[in-house]
């Protein structure tokens, strides 16, 4: 991948509460990833990445402690970090609720706990570098709440409707594709697919969107 | 039941008192205010009203009546031999004969007092001085006592709150009836002032006492609930228990006895993993033949069969749309292809939408050419292109070296039920 650079090396934090998880993460991770720390529970969690405000925090979904918020607890205590900490979701997980809870709350991209090691890595260089992670399933999320064949909506709401372009780009990376076999299909720059998903994403996140709240309400996710 | 549209006379769900007037507007296709109206304009005619619906009450069965009936009729027939079986554990039949005696009882029971009623008339007739006075406040409160306590009975059966509105106007209704009747009876003996004394009385040493229990009463029923609640939880922690005792540490005993066979126990761990997730928040809300459902139980079955990896999104869902057959069918032997012929993950993508379902199987193997298969292979041919473009869709094959991918759509004509999310 573009991103990859030798000569770089990434801090990372790893929270989780399953420490044979944390252990066979760190054995897994890539040689650029310098793992500066690692927490348990949300306050311990808050605690480490304040202290060490590291490049990209590995983030489990469901954590014990704080106000049983799991890993969005975290991100919301730690949302002044968000601009130059990354957040990367980590998951056993594929539930809807999960997922767009921790995404709304401000992580970068979302991947479930069976993902390799170098697919791993890789996300976390993806992440780092500004770019959002997402997963087939995630993607799968987003088509799903925006509707991919959206009904006719009202003027002042098409601001944060999906375009046509991220439709395609979203059912490309649900189909499986790479973000690179998806620039190779859609005849763009992987850069160009990287800024889609961006985009998506921050639609995502901030969206107040009928149609995403009526989504969230209907799985009782919100 | 000469017609046959029209529905069995039988005593309605949807009761104010006991159903008649609701299983006659069934019955008759006549709204049913209209039928009370015309109860009540009868019995202020006379009280013939009331006569005939106390007639009808007796001679009418339930719906449940009716319905069980039904099931001891029809059911040999429609069900299988295990499934009879059980029922008869579960004393359908049982429950029929008590019905039948229940309702002998009633009948005897209104029998007797008729026969009770035409002796005291009859004793008046030849000279006797019957209380009159006395009499028909006691059959008032006899039949608010009635009219109450039925409640209970069904109350317990179905604890439905739904319908508590014409509960209560029943209880209400058995409540007048009593305290009237009680009235009456006291008014022949006492002077009315004193009655509406003694009535004040009673009204403060009411007061009184449900001021002085009213925190014991709410703190039983506190009690009460917390114990219920307490027991669904241990029911729920129960069924937790057995089916992680089915499952997960059935699964756990073997991987642990497989442990030198690294690929079996990554497949055991993922269809175990599939399994515990899709109990624990699968798509409860789809229906059992929703093509999300059936594609993503193909997916598994594929997984359980040849060892691999396949990964299923959708969106939407959809069902009972013409070819969903053709197309779960060539769905899977797309994946089965994949399965067979290509290494790594297979990709399943699955897009309902208004006009169209549409299926994206793609793996990772090394490609091949589609004019290269061979005219007597008829996976790929048959199985997939044909059996879509017989069932009115479209099925496209792309392939290069970095993995191939089956692209079936089936246009959506005809929509029986559809839940778009």
């Amino acid at each position: 991948m573009s991103i990859e650079n030798s000569t770089q090396s990434y801090r990372v934090v790893l929270v989780d509460d399953h420490a044979i998880f944390r252990s066979g993460l760190k054995a897994d991770l890539a040689s650029d990833m310098q793992i500066v720390g690692e927490a348990g529970t949300v306050e311990e969690a808050i605690a480490v990445i304040t202290e060490k405000q590291p490049d990209v925090v590995l983030l489990d979904v469901h954590l014990p402690g704080g106000r049983a918020g799991g890993g969005a607890e975290v991100l919301k205590n730690c949302a002044d970090l968000l601009g130059t900490t990354k957040f990367l979701a980590l998951s056993v997980s594929d539930a809807a609720q999960d997922v767009v809870t921790v995404i709304r709350a401000g992580a970068r991209g979302y991947v479930t706990k069976s993902i390799s090691g170098a697919d791993i890595s890789d996300a976390v260089r993806r992440v780092a570098a500004g770019d959002a992670v997402f997963s087939p399933r995630l993607a799968g999320f987003v088509l799903d709440a925006f509707g991919s064949s959206t009904a006719v909506s009202e003027i002042d709401e098409e601001l944060d409707l999906l375009s046509d372009r991220e439709l395609q780009v979203m059912r490309l990376i649900a189909r499986g594709y790479s973000y690179k076999e998806v620039a190779k299909e859609l005849f763009i720059s992987v850069k160009t697919v990287e800024s889609h998903v961006s985009n998506v994403l921050r639609k995502l996140q901030l969206s107040n969107r009928h149609e995403l709240t009526r989504w969230a309400v209907d799985r009782k996710i919100l | 039941m000469e017609s046959p549209e029209r529905s069995l006379l039988v005593r309605s769900e949807k009761r104010m008192i006991a159903g008649v007037s609701g299983g006659l507007s069934a019955h008759l296709g006549i709204p049913l205010n209209y039928v009370r109206l015309g109860f009540i304009a009868l019995t202020a005619l006379g009280g013939i009203g009331a006569v005939l619906y106390a007639w009808l009450w007796v001679f009418v069965p339930s719906a449940e009546e009716a319905q069980a009936d039904e099931i001891r009729s029809w059911g040999t027939r429609t069900r299988s031999l295990a499934e009879e079986m059980t029922r008869v554990q579960q004393g359908i039949f049982r429950s029929r004969e008590g019905l039948e005696t229940n309702s002998s009882w009633r009948e005897i029971l209104i029998g007797s007092g008729l026969l009770v009623l035409s002796v005291l008339a009859l004793a008046q007739w030849s000279g006797w001085n019957i209380r009159w006075d006395l009499i028909w406040p006691g059959i008032g409160i006899l039949a608010g006592i009635l009219l109450a306590w039925l409640q209970l009975d069904e109350q317990a059966t179905q604890a439905a709150k739904k319908n508590s509105r014409p509960v209560l106007i029943r209880m209400g209704l058995g409540l007048i009836l009593v305290i009237g009747g009680l009235l009456t009876i006291l008014s022949g003996s006492v002077g009315i002032s004193d009655l509406l004394g003694g009535m004040w009385a009673a009204l403060a040493i009411i007061a009184g006492a449900v001021i002085v229990l009213l925190p014991w009463g709410t703190r039983l029923w506190r009690d009460f609930l917390a114990e219920r609640s307490s027991r669904q939880a241990a029911a729920q922690r129960a069924e937790f228990a057995a089916h992680l005792h089915d499952s997960v540490l059935q699964t756990l005993a073997v991987i642990q006895k497989r442990s030198d066979d690294p690929a079996a126990v990554r497949t055991l761990a993922r269809i175990q993993e599939r399994e515990l997730r899709q109990w624990l928040y699968g798509n409860q809300d789809l229906n059992d033949e929703d093509v999300v459902v059936e594609v993503q139980h193909e997916a598994n079955d594929i997984e359980q069969l040849l060892l691999r990896d396949v990964e299923v999104i959708a969106v939407g869902n959809a069902q009972g749309f013409d070819g969903q057959q053709a197309l779960v069918a060539a769905a899977r032997e797309a994946m089965m292809n994949a399965a067979k012929h290509a290494e790594g993950k297979i990709s399943v993508y699955l897009e309902c939408s208004e006009e169209s379902v549409e299926v994206f199987i793609r793996d990772r193997g090394e490609g091949f050419n589609v004019e290269d298969v061979p005219e007597d292979r008829h996976g790929v041919r048959e199985s997939i292109i044909g059996r879509m473009q017989r069932a009115g869709g479209t099925a496209q094959i792309r392939s290069s070296e970095t993995g191939t991918e089956v692209q079936l759509s089936m246009p959506r004509s005809t929509t029986q039920e559809e839940q778009t999310s």
